[in-house]
């Protein structure tokens, strides 16, 4: 099950706080992705991407605008990745990945399955505080995998990691994505792992911001392990849109 | 075994032998011997008056805690939530605290009447502001990155209570329950020597009468283990279930 999905927000405003004006920081914005589509979302920091995510998984409804799923307003199951991994340190892996799962469609056999392939088995009964970042960035995956999201949204989930590290847990990533595809909206900023990771590249410009070119990544999926061929995608790319060089 | 593990237990010998000699030098009824107070224990036990008043004591400290906690914790949690509700009753949890339990007390038995409510009551009345403060702080330190990732698994409320507040929430009523029962422990006896006709308040005052000090040393005595009991065999373990998945 994957699904196709319409985002339009005309206006999103944060109320001033104590000391400024209300803040404008998406306005004018659309964006379509594709039923089973990866679509990396590019843009500086601070331009409302984590945002653009809450709006999209449902977690923030004060906007104006509308995000479609498929044929309804109503978000399908959303497997969601926090840039922290965001996971509860009173229970165990394993507990934390089963807590998420839906009580209708539960499948440990999944779980079991998703634990191996990042290499977590040996760990499932560890209190988070005893992994590394990169496993407990591996748990919070697990966990929005083991959902079977029909949309999957990841915000920078590789931030602060150690690049030989970052690539390892890219490449399990597309591997169990390629085992049961589904729509996916991966926000980061650097324009290396959007190429190694999407389909397609959307670009977002400073607040208020909104989608300001869209690229597809004809790259095959073979050749995005060598950083040659990544490296000389971004080359191009960037000498083909310089309105997007400013941005990245 | 190492040297420090015996250091509490020399320094229990070293305060029971300088109270015996000090009583030997003494030579007064005002201050009996270690072994004179273990008597009298042992008679106030065998007889059953320690227990009995031990036991009313220790029912009206099971109740007023249940019931401070109860009030206290819900109150607590709903000022740390609501933060217009926190503005406005923050003057009333401020006047509460520094209001003195004697002063509690005293009004209790006048508007209620010298009764087993007003003593209840009393000591409830002391105990529920602070339980509010820490129950407060607990609720306005929950991680909201945790409520919005429940949020986005759609934990539901029953789960996200159990799995995501609860154990953020149990430090802070560890804390708000260890220090209640210190506090409950010593203004219950002042409520029952002050209006009620048993319980361990109302026999320290009858020894205090009689200047029967090994009696109220014997009572002190009861009172220690008790507390230490409690301390040893619910808050221990507690304490540490609740750390257990700290590294």
């Amino acid at each position: 099950m994957t699904t196709q999905v319409r985002i339009e927000v005309s206006r999103k405003t944060f109320p001033a706080s104590a000391n400024g004006l209300p803040l404008t920081v998406l306005a004018g914005l659309s964006l379509t992705l594709d039923a089973g589509e990866f679509v990396c979302l590019v843009g500086p920091s601070g331009c409302g991407k984590s945002t653009l995510l809450n709006i999209v998984a449902g977690l923030d409804r004060s906007f104006e605008g509308s995000v479609e799923f498929g044929d309804s307003t109503e978000p399908h199951r959303v497997g969601h990745v926090f840039q922290e991994p965001r996971l509860l340190p009173w229970r165990t892996v394993r507990q934390n990945i089963e807590l998420a799962l839906p009580a209708e469609d539960a499948d440990t056999d999944l779980v079991d399955h998703l634990l191996d392939v990042m290499e977590l088995s040996a760990f499932q009964h560890q209190y988070p505080e005893r992994l590394s970042l990169g496993m407990s960035r591996r748990v919070a995956l697990v966990r929005a995998f083991a959902i079977k999201p029909t949309l999957l949204i990841m915000d920078e989930p590789f931030v602060s990691l150690d690049a030989p590290i970052a690539r390892r847990i890219r490449e399990q990533l597309v591997r169990v994505w390629h085992e049961r595809p589904h729509t996916v909206l991966f926000v980061t900023h650097d324009l290396r792992e959007a190429i190694a990771l999407a389909d397609r590249l959307a670009f977002l410009c400073a607040p208020p911001a909104r989608v300001v070119a869209e690229v597809q990544v004809d790259l095959p999926r073979d050749d995005r392990g060598r950083e040659s061929a990544i490296e000389a995608l971004r080359k191009r790319l960037i000498a083909d849109h310089p309105d997007v060089a400013r941005l990245v | 075994m190492r040297p420090e593990r015996w250091y509490p237990f020399a320094a229990l010998v070293l305060l029971v032998a300088s109270w015996h000699a000090a009583a030997l030098w003494a030579t007064s009824p005002l201050l009996p011997t270690p072994v004179q107070v273990l008597k009298v224990f042992v008679v106030e036990v065998a007889e059953g008056g320690l227990l009995y008043h031990l036991g009313i004591t220790m029912a009206r400290l099971a109740v007023s805690f249940v019931l401070a906690m109860t009030i206290g914790g819900t109150l607590g949690v709903m000022l740390g939530r609501y933060r217009h509700l926190d503005r406005f009753f923050d003057i009333w949890l401020t006047l509460f605290l520094n209001i003195p339990a004697l002063v509690t007390i005293i009004l209790c038995y006048v508007w209620l009447g010298l009764s087993e409510a007003a003593a209840i009551t009393a000591v409830v009345i002391n105990k529920v502001p602070s339980v509010v403060v820490t129950l407060r702080e607990g609720t306005r330190a929950l991680d909201t990155d945790l409520l919005e990732m429940a949020r986005a698994y759609r934990f539901g409320r029953w789960k996200t209570l159990r799995h995501v507040i609860w154990p953020q929430l149990l430090p802070f009523i560890m804390a708000a329950s260890r220090t209640g029962l210190a506090l409950i422990w010593k203004i219950i006896l002042v409520v029952e020597l002050l209006g009620r006709s048993n319980g361990m308040g109302y026999q320290l005052q009858l020894f205090f009468q009689m200047f029967d000090v090994s009696a109220i040393l014997a009572y002190t005595f009861a009172f220690v283990i008790v507390v230490q009991t409690v301390e040893f065999f619910v808050f221990k373990p507690l304490d540490l279930r609740s750390r257990r998945w700290r590294r």
